[in-house]
């Protein structure tokens, strides 16, 4: 059993991630790829899988060496950042001796003696190392990317449906609703399936749901106390379209019928749709090509439902979407604060651990 | 809700020696567990609503002189029901209050059977607040109360349900949907910043600091016994958040904050008895798809639906579409029928929760 200790402060911040992260996802979908989410015997060829294993890069190769199937990953492979070219400086940005150290632990067990572009990127190999980033942009490009409208969606429509469980029940509630193998007791979080017991060191925990990961619920540990710690779990099947999973509502080319424009009509449609990017009134009218007079009045619509809201900066206001608005747009938000921005993405000498679900294999029923 | 309220002022309520003149903390302790089972409630609570009205109204004519008191209060005045004069002598304009109106039943007559079911010889100090700054005795009916008199608890439960039917109830729609929009707005806060950042964007003298919740205001320390805090936003309150934590565990510990004003100077501005107004959905969706989503806080058939809201059953399909497309409501396929019910996007849009132990769209975990 994995046993995470809550302080009250850990609990008051544990929050949702704000948004969905480009190199995570891409490390899930080659643990998916590896057959990390299943065990043998288990494994669904979902139709997204197969694809990807056609439209698989040469390049991103090198992945394959360091990924063993069932078996944790090294930890400086995951960030959380938002984006990718900064989620691939964090890599990038991994120092020798963390390489080092990281590639001995998960090398070690391991038949045979490890190729020798592994132990070049041991040694701080600038050229090994730009190996994996590449081998990451390019699986993030040929498999991801393509996919990345709809793990957003998947994304937003999970936590949508999780607030309310959580706004009633309380985190207890939550992590209950998550995944059977998560379990509120005793002012902690149990998991099953793996041994370890973790404090949080007052930072709380980020809950990361993944539209690509299917598996039980992984953790970043957060590399004794410079980052929060994160649960990645799947987000829930049916979550987004009512089909069997949400990475079946993955497919690489969303036909996009325009059911916000029925709801709300064609400009108000556009106007929420304007401010996924935060605007001014004046630049909102322009962008959709309205008066400012009916842009403020479409804005005030909007911001009485809290899909948008507006703030003053001197003379002028600026509008932008609540989390709300932006799960109905099923599209990245703007963080809501900056910190969690930082927090989630700051680039740190050591990224955090993902464990895998079960490392062993043995506790999978 | 007596213990551990502190309204406003620090100068303090006469009387109660819990209350000095400065200005101290109100702490209350969490323990991880409390955070966890820290949630907010699922309704507004009649009850609750119309000793704050009563509340509202003494304090409106406290401050009079300051012009433009809100539209309600003009109007509960003039509706006033003389049967509710008893509560004059019982809630005062500040706290504590005796807590036999601190019932969360979301029905009327099942709170005043609480409120009947009181121990009221229990509240007899709590009854002597109520009276501790004037300077005449209190009036034989509130001695007797205090005495549990079966005559004057029968004044007490027929006071509250007067004014609930004269000022509340003909505003109920309106309290709710000041309730169902103050959930909406914070339970995104909570989602994206946790409860650290949820506390602090509900009022501006709260503040999470240290493993608990600082309040500015009145010198007391407040453990939650493992059972957690609901939160209440209030319609009819526009004072400072005031904290109920309960000694018996007979009912969990709350805070109870003002809603959001949206757009008011505060939410009670907007209570109105005419339904339409201020209606922010219907401006969105349009009157009959905000009707539409509304009615589907319980789930309904195409016929069903169509007869709630008052329109044909190819109209109600129509809306039902639109709303589907994005993801507001789910249909699920019920034999020759269908059912349509809110996602949990859509219960997000009305900020409506799920009752405690449903877990979302009532699919189970993966």
């Amino acid at each position: 059993m994995a046993r995470f200790n809550f302080t009250a402060d850990d609990m008051a911040r544990t929050r949702f991630s704000p948004a969905a992260a480009p190199v995570l996802e891409t490390m899930l979908v080659m643990a998916q790829l590896r057959g990390l989410a299943a065990p043998p015997g288990r494994r669904r060829a979902d139709r997204w899988l197969l694809e990807a294993q056609a439209a698989f890069p040469a390049t991103a190769r090198p992945l394959v060496d360091l990924l063993r199937p069932c078996m944790p990953w090294p930890d400086f492979l995951d960030s959380f950042a938002p984006d990718l070219k900064e989620g691939l400086e964090e890599v990038r940005a991994t120092p020798r001796s963390v390489l080092r150290s990281q590639l001995a632990r998960d090398w070690r067990g391991r038949a045979g003696r490890p190729p020798t572009w592994i132990r070049n990127l041991a040694d701080g190999d600038l050229e090994s190392v730009e190996l994996v980033v590449r081998a990451l942009h390019d699986l993030y490009h040929a498999i991801v990317e393509p996919r990345w409208d709809s793990a957003l969606v998947a994304f937003h429509a999970e936590v949508a449906r999780r607030i309310p469980t959580l706004a009633a029940g309380g985190h207890e509630v939550l992590f209950g609703a998550l995944h059977p193998r998560l379990r509120w007791r005793d002012n902690g979080l149990d998991r099953a399936g793996f041994d370890g017991e973790w404090d949080l060191h007052g930072l709380g925990m980020v809950l990361m749901p993944s539209a690509f990961w299917t598996g039980d619920p992984m953790f970043g540990l957060g590399d004794g106390g410079r980052r929060p710690y994160v649960l990645v779990y799947a987000a829930q099947p049916r979550g987004l379209n009512g089909r069997g999973s949400a990475r079946d509502g993955l497919p690489a080319d969303p036909a996009d019928g325009d059911g916000l424009a029925a709801l709300l009509g064609p400009t108000r449609a556009a106007v929420l749709r304007a401010l996924a990017a935060p605007r001014g009134t004046a630049e909102l009218a322009g962008v959709i090509g309205i008066s400012p007079a009916s842009a403020s009045e479409h804005a005030k619509v909007l911001r009485d439902v809290y899909l948008i809201e507006s703030s003053r900066e001197g003379r002028s206001v600026r509008h932008s979407l609540t989390p709300l608005g932006a799960a109905m747009l099923g599209r990245l938000p703007a963080p809501p604060r900056s910190e969690h921005r930082k927090a989630l993405s700051r680039t740190v000498p050591c990224p955090a651990v993902i464990r895998t679900a079960d490392p062993t294999g043995a506790n999978e029923t | 809700m007596h213990s551990g309220t502190a309204e406003g002022l620090p100068a303090g309520v006469a009387g109660d020696p819990a209350c000095i003149r400065e200005t101290v903390l109100v702490r209350v302790n969490f323990t991880p567990d409390d955070v966890a089972r820290t949630r907010f409630t699922v309704a507004p609570a009649p009850l609750v609503e119309t000793a704050l009205a009563l509340v509202g109204l003494r304090r409106a004519a406290r401050a009079r002189g300051h012009v433009g008191a809100s539209s309600w209060v003009i109007e509960a005045r003039r509706a006033f029901p003389a049967t509710a004069r008893p509560l004059l002598d019982l809630l005062g304009p500040r706290p504590p209050w005796p807590d036999f109106f601190d019932s969360s039943a979301p029905d009327i007559e099942q709170a005043l059977e609480e409120v009947r079911a009181t121990p009221w010889t229990e509240l007899r100090t709590d009854l002597s607040y109520a009276w501790a700054d004037r300077p005449d005795r209190p009036p034989t009916w509130l001695r007797n109360l205090g005495d549990g008199d079966p005559e004057s608890v029968d004044l007490v439960v027929r006071a509250l349900r007067d004014l609930y039917k004269a000022v509340v109830a003909p505003r109920w729609d309106s309290v709710r949907m000041a309730f169902h929009a103050d959930v909406a707005k914070r339970i995104p806060v909570l989602a994206a910043g946790g409860h650290e950042e949820l506390f602090d964007s509900l009022h501006p003298r709260l503040r999470w600091r240290e493993d608990g919740l600082d309040r500015a205001g009145n010198n007391q320390v407040c453990d939650l016994h493992g059972d957690g805090l609901v939160l209440i936003p209030s319609a009819f309150w526009t004072g400072e958040p005031l904290f109920s934590v309960s000694d018996d565990l007979r009912r969990p510990s709350s805070l109870l904050y003002a809603a959001h004003a949206n757009g008011h100077a505060s939410a009670c501005d907007g209570l109105t008895a005419d339904p339409a107004a201020g209606d922010g959905l219907a401006a969105l969706l349009g009157p009959t798809r905000a009707a539409v989503l509304r009615a589907l806080a319980a789930p309904r058939g195409t016929v069903e639906l169509a007869g709630v809201v008052g329109i044909s059953p190819a109209s109600a399909s129509e809306h039902a579409k639109v709303l589907r497309e994005v993801h507001l409501i789910a249909t699920l396929r019920d034999g020759r029928a269908v059912r349509h019910s809110l996602t949990a996007l859509g219960r997000t849009m009305l900020g409506q929760l799920p009752a405690a132990g449903d877990r979302g769209d009532g699919l189970g975990p993966v």
